[in-house]
């Protein structure tokens, strides 16, 4: 029972670090994708 | 873990997830946004280039315009639109280009179409829309570029710092959460301790929870347990305290009789008496046995009265009781020279009629040793109350709560004398309360003595 509730602490400490490192890698890559990719508009 | 610890913690997650997850959309969306004002505006800026460099060369291209004519005249109405981010081909070959970039190397444009990449040329990213015009048979590509490279670095930065914004109000929401959750349990944290102090012993705790929430009512709760359990607590103990006393007061009721008997065989045993003297001795070790036998008696029917949850009453009439009272105590209270008085009221009881005759002869056997000769008792039956009166000596205000105490007896001496063992009004109270009814007594000293039998159920 101890040990459950000490997983709450691991959790968190991911979501800091998760919070801190990875939003800002995802942010970026997400918009990463967006390049190279030849798009059509209309011509009017 | 303690609870305030948990919940803290909980919520701080909840928290954090929340604002990574924000963060994430928030970006993503802000990127997306810049990009799509930096397309937008670049697609109309090359719609308006196109459509003015058009018009342009189709006023002055004539088809016997030659080539070389038809060259410098696109280059010079793309020079007139005075942008250093136009590039414009015919076919492969360039015909103007004041960036160091060949657009066509990225974007090969298809025929009739408008269309636009973000490609990332030498370190920076570029965002290229062009389109295809064909005058006079010549196919000419109008590029437009714009370096959106700031839009990503905006967007990197801007992302790391939401992310210290988002560790900082994660702190902050956490130390506020962990105090706020501190003092809402705080109250939990005193019923504990008060939970502790009534294990150990210490019943008269109370808490004072001025809220009126789930916390406020378990405190209510806890305190009418408290209230409970410290009255509980007390009955045992006066129960524990009427236990030993009657345990004392009984072994003193068997030691004097007891004594008597061993010293009366004794002294027959060792004594040479008269005849008189021996039949003497004999009379009181039988007196002595009577009376030990009567008390077993007496005990036992209290006994067995007490562990008597409830019996079977039937509606009687009082007449009967009342018959049956004045024939079992007639001889009795003629001996004592007294006289019995009923006056009968009620029609009908619910009784069991052994045990509520028994009761009020015990209460009659009372009345008649307080009395003197000649003094009548008077027994009166009238709404819910059947009252038995004596004018004799009366009882002390004091007395009258211990009355009904087994081995009770006002005046010790002159009760034994009388052949009383102090146990007929704790009879007689178990009787009542097999009843559903309650003695009352009321006494003053030198006037006399009424004892009320008063019936809960009965109208």
């Amino acid at each position: 029972m101890k040990h459950r509730w000490g997983v709450l602490y691991f959790v968190l400490a991911v979501i800091l670090l998760f919070s801190l490192f990875t939003v800002p890698q995802i942010a970026r890559r997400v918009l990463d994708d967006t390049k190279g990719k030849i798009v059509t508009v209309e011509m009017q | 873990m303690k609870l305030w610890i948990k919940v803290s913690l909980v919520a701080v997650i909840m928290v954090a997830a929340a604002v990574s997850i924000c963060n994430l959309f928030l970006l993503v969306g802000a990127g997306r946004s810049n990009l799509n004002y930096a397309i937008n505006s670049t697609v109309s800026a090359q719609k308006t280039n196109a459509a003015y460099w058009m018009n342009a060369m189709a006023e002055e291209i004539k088809a016997e315009t030659g080539a070389a004519t038809a060259r410098s005249l696109a280059r010079y109405f793309v020079a007139q639109l005075a942008d250093e981010n136009i590039v414009l081909n015919a076919g492969t070959d360039s015909i103007y280009n004041a960036t160091c970039i060949e657009p066509a190397d990225y974007l090969p444009l298809a025929e009739g179409k408008r269309q636009y990449i973000i490609a990332d040329v030498a370190g920076k990213s570029m965002l290229m829309v062009g389109s295809q015009i064909a005058i006079q048979g010549t196919i000419y590509s109008l590029y437009m570029m714009q370096d959106v490279t700031s839009i990503y670095a905006d967007i990197t930065e801007m992302a790391y710092r939401f992310s210290w914004i988002s560790f900082a109000i994660m702190f902050i929401a956490g130390l506020v959460e962990l105090l706020l959750v501190r003092k809402l349990l705080k109250p939990i944290k005193t019923l504990k301790e008060n939970t502790s102090l009534i294990a150990a012993g210490v019943y008269d705790r109370r808490i004072r929870i001025a809220e009126q929430d789930e916390i406020g009512e378990l405190a209510e709760d806890f305190n009418s347990m408290a209230d409970a359990v410290e009255r509980r607590v007390e009955e045992l103990k006066e129960e524990a305290a009427r236990r030993t006393l009657f345990m004392s007061a009984l072994t003193h009721e068997l030691k004097t009789p007891m004594t008597s008997i061993k010293g009366n065989a004794q002294t027959l045993l060792v004594t040479r008496m008269e005849e008189e003297e021996r039949e003497q001795a004999l009379m009181q070790i039988d007196a002595d046995c009577t009376r030990v036998e009567k008390l077993s008696q007496k005990l036992m029917h209290l006994i067995v009265l007490k562990q008597s949850g409830e019996i079977a009453l039937k509606e009687q009439k009082t007449s009967e009781l009342f018959a049956m009272v004045e024939a079992a105590c007639q001889t009795q209270l003629k001996n004592r020279g007294l006289s019995l008085t009923i006056r009968n009221q009620m029609d009908t009881l619910s009784m069991d009629l052994d045990l509520l005759c028994a009761l009020l002869l015990n209460l009659i056997d009372n009345a008649g040793k307080a009395s003197a000769p000649g003094q009548t008792i008077e027994i009166l039956a009238a709404s819910n109350v059947i009252s038995v009166t004596d004018w004799g000596g009366g009882i002390p205000e004091s007395a009258l709560p211990q009355l009904t105490q087994p081995f009770y007896r006002v005046d010790k001496a002159r009760s034994r004398k009388q052949g009383g063992i102090g146990l007929g009004l704790a009879l007689a109270e178990e009787i009542a309360r097999l009843h559903r009814a309650r003695l009352a007594f009321e006494s003053e000293v030198g006037k006399g003595t009424t004892v009320k039998v008063v019936f809960e159920n009965e109208a």
